[in-house]
């Protein structure tokens, strides 16, 4: 369907990394079940281990963190609703 | 080269914690690179992301082949129109760009992370007991 050799790179920014770092991963993943529970069915914008921006619509996120000068250096998640069972 | 990665934590309705395996990469968007969180669900034939993150990438959706979209319902009034499009996604622990064939499509859509394009090049390994997933690269894989 798509020729998807990889290819190596050696320049990502630091401040990239970071958000997908196992620091950050660490951090997201010791968040309280009432804050996850509250942010259910939005999507997230996190950075310096703080939510920044959240919406239900990503499109409405991403205007936010343009307003913000942030879209390109946050860490996005959609935070699933608690009352649904995910089977995809 | 290998990497592991713990589950996620989501809330379930009585306050409980559920993981599910997800993987954040580095998606290439017109401005600069966008992360992006993706559930790894070896039993999707594609991935998949909402038009929203479409939009950030400077592509034409008339580009894209187009595909039809079903879920739980059979009904054709459930069905949705996706556009499948390559997409340049970092995989930062293994250092490397992959182009994948990413399904957009409008509405709550899922990020997934589906065999096509990913998983030829990755040996996964899921330990529900261990709430966590291993990443074998698979050097060389054209």
């Amino acid at each position: 369907m798509v020729n998807s050799k990889p290819t190596e790179v050696k320049a990502i920014s630091p401040e990239l990394l970071e958000l997908v770092s196992p620091e950050m991963d660490a951090w997201l993943n010791s968040l309280s079940p009432e804050v996850l529970t509250s942010y259910g069915g939005q999507y997230i914008a996190v950075r310096n281990k703080e939510i920044v921006a959240a919406d239900d619509s990503l499109g409405r996120l991403f205007k936010k963190l343009d307003r913000m000068g942030l879209t390109y250096r946050v860490r996005y998640l959609y935070i699933e609703e608690p009352d649904a069972w995910v089977i995809y | 080269m290998r990497f592991t990665k713990d589950w996620r934590a989501f809330a379930l309705p009585d306050g409980t914690i559920i993981r599910r395996p997800v993987l954040d990469v580095l998606v290439r968007g017109t401005d600069g690179l966008l992360t992006a969180n993706f559930l790894v669900d070896s039993g999707a034939d594609l991935s998949m992301a909402p038009y929203d993150l479409f939009r950030k990438l400077g592509r034409r959706w008339e580009d894209g082949q187009p595909i039809t979209l079903r879920g739980i319902s059979r009904r054709k009034v459930c069905a949705i129109e996706g556009r499948v499009h390559p997409v340049d996604f970092f995989v930062s622990e293994v250092g490397r760009w992959f182009t994948i064939p990413v399904c957009f499509a409008r509405g709550r859509v899922p990020f997934l992370l589906g065999q096509e394009g990913f998983f030829d090049h990755f040996i996964v390994t899921f330990d529900r007991v261990a709430r966590r997933t291993t990443f074998e690269f698979r050097e060389g894989v054209p």
